[in-house]
């Protein structure tokens, strides 16, 4: 069931028993609010035990939409037939944050909440500006290969390329600096890589770029309104990453590409030393495992973009190895995961002393054989891409 | 006469905006303030370090402003809106006609909002279920009051009927 206005549209979801409200809900005079309201309460009417009213995706209300909100818990009040009325706010929307709360005080059964706090369990450590330099070493050394490998999985000049969970903006930044698409936007959900990101893109003079905070599960962009959709590096910290293929198949045109990116900490490999780096990796990953990040999650993607019904799909292993990259730069990357896993993801776990030095003690192995002039150590990423089919 | 305390322009603003339009434009098109407020916003946010944060609060705290407007002014008026930054806030020029039927209207109400508002009168306009006898969204100021810390003031000159009214934004609510 669907209710739409010029800026607004509103469904209902039975399966989650929820109404989403999506757009600009900013209502204009006495009929639109009373339409609204006849939506809202008919919907009321089918429903026991919880209702939901998701405010993710609506960016804007006024007054009036906050009033018509205000008659609907008043009308269920009355009802009594509910157990409970659950506003879903979300942390990027400013309106939501300041005016949702007061229905709370309308109706004891209401409640409210912020979904995007503490949504996935490495947020914390994720969205913190000491996670920038990681990402920033990263990119790197993938970049010189992955530049290239951009181009195989079909981003072309003039397309409009999307960026989702683009981290501090770098790769978008790259992207439309050397590929010349004609726009780029990047996506992120935390503060510190989006403010990061600006000031990035004023660095390189890139006009055509744009960076949003927004959450890749619902995301402000338009149906079918881009040819390339990347999400790199991303998918293995959601416990549940086909919701975000879900919105990177809606923003994609039909006949457009998807492009994600995923790790395998299987695929570390080194020499010598190769059993106190395989050991660390291992324990990294059962670290991460244990914050809901599937550090072996680049075996996946195939079946994620098959699974989504994507044509012909390629995928390709993206090798870093000391013969390829500067030893300088794969070993300042080493050194960024070595403190992320020993300080931010063992602090948080609360590591004993004698684990957080086994940790440290695999990485400082892991930084001898890059810098020793015959070792060879390798970082594998899986890179996958599939096509949305023209017909959809 | 003069409500609540009006602080001078600061020449180290970051920016300074100013656009002028006739009230008609809103009065016969009303989903112009929702575009015009989105304008606006996207304007002045543009140098906060937490942009769409900014650019939310200002949308919203404007768009409530116009449509107070669009059913305040005569249709042959004008209307100025001009925005500046001061050292921790953020101020909202909006300068218009009043007609005649509701200049003590809505500067009392206006009065009343930068003295002190009562939770009780906010939580009855909330929940008012007619749209305000008086012809304007009053719930729509009281929110930016009660939910936005916004501060109003305002001046009118008797004589012509225009008001001059100044909403202040801490800039600590934009950089939540
Ligand atoms: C491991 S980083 C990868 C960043 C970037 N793609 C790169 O490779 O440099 C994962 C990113 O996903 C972002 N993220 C997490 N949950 C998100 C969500 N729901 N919506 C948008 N971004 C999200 C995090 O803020 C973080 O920047």
């Amino acid at each position: 069931m669907k209710y739409s206005g010029q800026t607004y549209a509103l469904s209902y979801d039975p399966l989650d028993q929820q109404i989403n409200f999506n757009g600009i809900f900013r209502l204009a005079g006495d009929e639109e609010v009373a339409n609204v309201f006849a939506y809202l309460t008919t919907i009321h009417d089918a429903v026991q035990g919880t209702l939901r009213l998701s405010f993710r995706r609506l960016r804007y209300i006024n007054a009036e939409g906050m009033r018509t909100l205000s008659l609907f818990v008043a009308f269920a009040r009355g009802r009594n037939s509910l157990q409970l009325l659950k506003v879903v706010a979300s942390g990027v929307l400013a309106w939501s944050v300041k005016l949702l709360p007061n229905l709370s005080n309308l109706w004891e059964r209401v409640e409210f909440s912020i979904y995007d706090q503490n949504f996935y369990e490495s947020q914390q450590l994720i969205e913190d500006t000491a996670f920038i330099p990681l990402l920033r070493n990263q990119t790197r050394v993938l970049w010189p290969q992955e530049r290239l490998l951009f181009q195989h999985h079909g981003l072309k000049r003039g397309m409009r390329v999307a960026d989702i969970c683009c981290g501090c903006g770098d790769v978008p930044l790259l992207l439309a600096r050397e590929l010349n698409p004609s726009f780029v936007v990047g996506v992120d959900h935390s503060e510190a890589a989006i403010s990061y990101a600006r000031t990035l893109q004023a660095e390189f003079g890139v006009h055509n770029t744009e960076f949003q905070r927004g959450d890749a599960t619902a995301l402000m962009l338009d149906d079918h309104s881009f040819d390339f959709v990347s999400c790199r590096l991303s998918l293995q910290i959601f416990s549940r990453p086909e919701q975000i293929l879900r919105e990177l198949l809606r923003i994609t045109r039909p006949g457009g590409r998807i492009y994600v990116t995923g790790e395998d900490y299987d695929l570390i490999v080194a020499h010598p030393e190769a059993a106190a780096v395989r050991h660390t990796y291992e324990r990294t990953a059962a670290l991460a495992a244990d914050l809901g990040i599937d550090l072996r999650n680049g075996r996946k993607l195939y079946g994620m973009l098959n699974d989504a019904r994507l044509e012909n799909i390629r995928v390709d292993q993206l090798v870093v190895d000391t013969s390829n990259t500067p030893r300088d730069d794969f070993a300042a990357m080493i050194e960024q995961w070595r403190n992320f896993a020993a300080f931010s993801v063992g602090k948080s776990l609360n590591l004993n002393d004698e684990e957080h030095e086994q940790l440290l003690a695999g990485y400082d192995a892991h930084l001898r054989t890059i810098q020793r002039p015959n070792g060879y150590t390798t970082w594998t990423t899986l890179v996958c891409s599939g096509q949305k089919p023209p017909s959809t | 006469m003069e409500i609540g305390i009006f602080a001078e322009a600061d020449m180290a603003s970051a920016f300074s905006f100013g656009i002028a339009l006739p009230s008609l434009d809103l009065q016969r098109q009303w989903g112009r303030c929702n575009l015009l407020a989105n304008y606006v916003a996207e304007y002045v946010a543009y140098q906060f370090p937490q942009r769409e944060w900014a650019e939310n609060l200002i949308s919203t705290v404007t768009n409530e402003f116009l449509e107070a407007i669009a059913l305040l002014a005569p249709p042959q008026s004008e209307l100025f809106i001009r925005c500046f930054q001061l050292p921790t806030t953020l101020e909202l020029e909006l300068e218009h006609s009043l007609r005649p039927d509701l200049v003590t209207v809505y500067t009392s109400f206006l009065a009343e909002l930068a003295g002190s508002l009562d939770e009780a009168d906010y939580f009855a306009l909330l929940t008012s279920t007619d749209r305000p006898a008086v012809a304007f969204n009053q719930f729509g100021l009281a929110m930016l009051v009660h939910d936005f810390s916004a501060r109003i003031a305002a001046r009118l000159d008797p004589q012509t009927r225009r008001i001059c009214v100044r909403v202040s934004l801490p800039t600590g609510e934009i950089a939540a």
